[in-house]
């Protein structure tokens, strides 16, 4: 019976969170401009509306200028410190360790009210920069967790033997470190870049006049009219976002496994 | 083998902030020679390889290779390469391409490094393997690969750090083998670090036997084993019963030494200086005593005990003896090759022992 609860647990638990989230894409292709059942007929009329929508495009373009330049930093401040952090002992590194994840933890709302008041205090006018500088900051723990975990598996006598078979440090660098880095570093580039584009708090308050997809989304809802157009884009976010994270994921997966070949085989 | 050392190192000291890793080393290896480096772990024998290596340089003195003094010379472009005790063999290269991976940087057309690579490959054992990855490859022949991209390179010397240590003991004693004929075929000088005293003496030309930083003593096998220097070098190789005693007399060339376990006995000099009622040590290896029960007679010299405990591993029975003259227990190691039936606890029995077995050490 114990069993049965639990499965039934489970079963509401998957219900209650995936549900909702299934009714947008089921939504978005309602022929209808009113969410609500019964469902009127099938069409790809909010899709095919997405082609004309200038605000819309704009946004989206702003959304990859920014995710693509956070992703980018995140990744760069992320190989910078895992490998420091796994690498090298050194004073206070749990502490640091600790700041650096921090941010995975502190409500986003604090994180944005406390930036916009960094920001306007150090004469920065808002823009996709100050976006992009906050995005940053926001991805750099999970770009270290990603990393981290692959440089722990990176043998450090590989470079060694890179260097006593004749290699500079330079090239060992590009003949064998980032060969054996560079998924999770990819891993790294696609997670954080999804977290940009998922991001709203942060965006909505940072950004001034150019609205990066979430906040152009959060803006529509006033206009029911827009709404099912809002659903059809949210569908292909969340498609983007599902393909993105599961290919991230992968890839980290595969890297550390690779890697991880220690000498336990036997013959 | 010439008479040129292909390594020199001179008083190389190695510290590592306050802990001094390597304390006034030096050795001469000659060329052609395959030699080890044998201690137990922490005792400076892997520092002392890497820095012939040139993983990072000597806090003070210096190492010469074929002459030339390799200070300030990184790994890269020094005449040795280097077995990792992980092997380091790149997961991302297949086999073909890990052992290519120096040549490379040589710019050999391609028709002559397949050639170099498949004939590295052959030397190994692993001829037809060179599409293989490393995740596919066992523990023993990722050490074959990264054995042959290093040999492929033809350097000086080989450095070979605990390169056995990591495989099954079958595996390992196959290897042991196989290494000692791959350094006689190709002639290079070999460098061998091991924690592993069989290994070392099973390999070995010579072996340097190293305790907390400095050199204990250089030999060959069969000196280190039958004439070792000090205590701890005996201690450390094989088995070794140790008796104390004291010196009574010291004349023509021969000391008089009393022990409470074997009473008065005469040896012929050794080097070292000795002066009357100096306390010393007599060492005498298992296999160098026999039992016998008691009421036999072994002629020459015997000494009455109990057995105290027994161990049998095949080949040979291990007894542990408690002499009734002092209750000193001693270790003596027997052969079986008679078939002989094993002894009980508790069993009185007669320890014959030769002069000639004890190595006297102060």
């Amino acid at each position: 019976m114990r069993l049965n609860a639990l499965y039934f647990y489970a079963i509401a638990y998957m219900v209650f969170l995936y549900l909702p989230i299934l009714f947008i894409p089921l939504f978005s292709f309602n022929d209808s401009t009113i969410v609500a059942f019964p469902l009127q007929g099938f069409t790809l009329e909010w899709y095919g509306m997405m082609a004309g929508n200038e605000a819309m495009q704009g946004a989206l373009w702003n959304s990859i200028k920014v995710g693509v330049s956070s992703a980018v930093l995140a990744t760069t401040f992320g190989v910078l410190g895992a490998r420091a952090i796994v690498r090298y002992r050194f004073f206070a590194r749990p502490a640091i360790t600790g700041v650096i994840m921090t941010p995975l933890f502190l409500p986003e709302i604090i994180v944005a009210i406390s930036l916009l008041v960094v920001m306007l205090q150090l004469g920065l006018s808002l823009s996709l920069v100050t976006v992009t500088l906050a995005h940053t900051l926001l991805a750099i723990p999970y770009s270290m967790a990603i990393l981290m975990s692959n440089f722990e598996g990176f043998d450090q006598s590989l470079e060694e033997a890179a260097s006593d078979l004749g290699e500079t440090p330079l090239g060992a660098f590009f003949r064998v470190t980032l060969p054996n880095v560079l998924p999770g570093i990819i891993s790294s580039l696609l997670i954080t870049f999804t977290i940009s584009l998922d991001e709203f708090i942060v965006a909505f308050f940072l950004a001034d006049t150019e609205p990066t997809l979430p906040v152009y989304i959060f803006s529509q809802i006033r206009f029911p009219a827009a709404i099912p157009g809002v659903l059809a884009l949210g569908t292909i976010l969340l498609v983007a976002s599902f393909l993105l994270l599961t290919a991230g994921e992968l890839l980290r997966r595969s890297s550390v496994k690779r890697l991880q070949l220690k000498e336990d085989a036997g013959i | 083998m010439t008479a040129r050392p292909i390594i020199q190192i001179q008083n190389a000291v190695k510290r590592f902030g306050d802990f001094t890793a390597l304390n006034n080393v030096s050795l001469d290896i000659q060329e052609g020679e395959f030699f080890s480096l044998l201690g137990p772990s922490g005792c400076g024998k892997t520092t002392l390889l890497r820095l012939i290596a040139g993983f990072g340089d000597a806090t003070e003195g210096t190492i010469l290779i074929g002459g030339e003094d390799m200070t300030g010379v990184p790994a890269n472009h020094r005449p040795t390469n280097m077995v990792f005790q992980s092997y380091a063999v790149f997961p991302h290269l297949n086999v073909a391409d890990n052992v290519a991976f120096g040549l490379r940087r040589r710019g050999l057309p391609r028709a002559e490094r397949d050639q170099l690579v498949n004939e590295a490959l052959d030397r190994v054992g692993l001829s037809g393997l060179g599409h293989r990855r490393a995740n596919e490859l066992s523990g023993g022949q990722r050490q074959r690969v990264a054995l042959a991209r290093a040999l492929v390179l033809s350097p000086k010397v080989l450095l070979l750090d605990e390169p056995l240590s990591a495989l099954d003991k079958k595996l390992r004693e196959q290897m042991q083998v196989e290494l000692r004929r791959l350094q006689r075929s190709v002639g290079i000088t070999f460098i061998l670090v091991t924690h592993d005293q069989e290994e070392a003496l099973t390999m070995s030309d010579r072996i340097a036997v190293m305790f907390d930083g400095k050199i204990s003593q250089i030999a060959g096998p069969e000196e280190l084993y039958q004439k070792p220097a000090t205590r701890r070098v005996a201690e450390f190789i094989g088995g070794m019963n140790f008796l104390d005693a004291t010196v009574t007399d010291d004349a023509n060339g021969e000391v008089t030494l009393d022990s409470k376990s074997i009473g008065t006995i005469t040896l012929p000099r050794p080097e070292a200086f000795l002066a009357n009622d100096q306390d010393v040590t007599l060492a005498v290896r298992p296999e160098r005593l026999t039992v016998s029960e008691n009421g036999q007679d072994l002629g020459g010299h015997v000494l009455d005990g109990k057995i105290a405990d027994t161990a049998y591993y095949g080949e040979t029975t291990h007894y542990s003896v408690d002499l009734d003259r002092c209750g000193t227990r001693i270790w003596v190691s027997v052969s079986n090759s008679h078939g002989s039936h094993l002894l009980a606890t508790g069993q009185p029995v007669r320890v014959g022992w030769d002069p000639a077995a004890l190595v006297l050490l102060n």
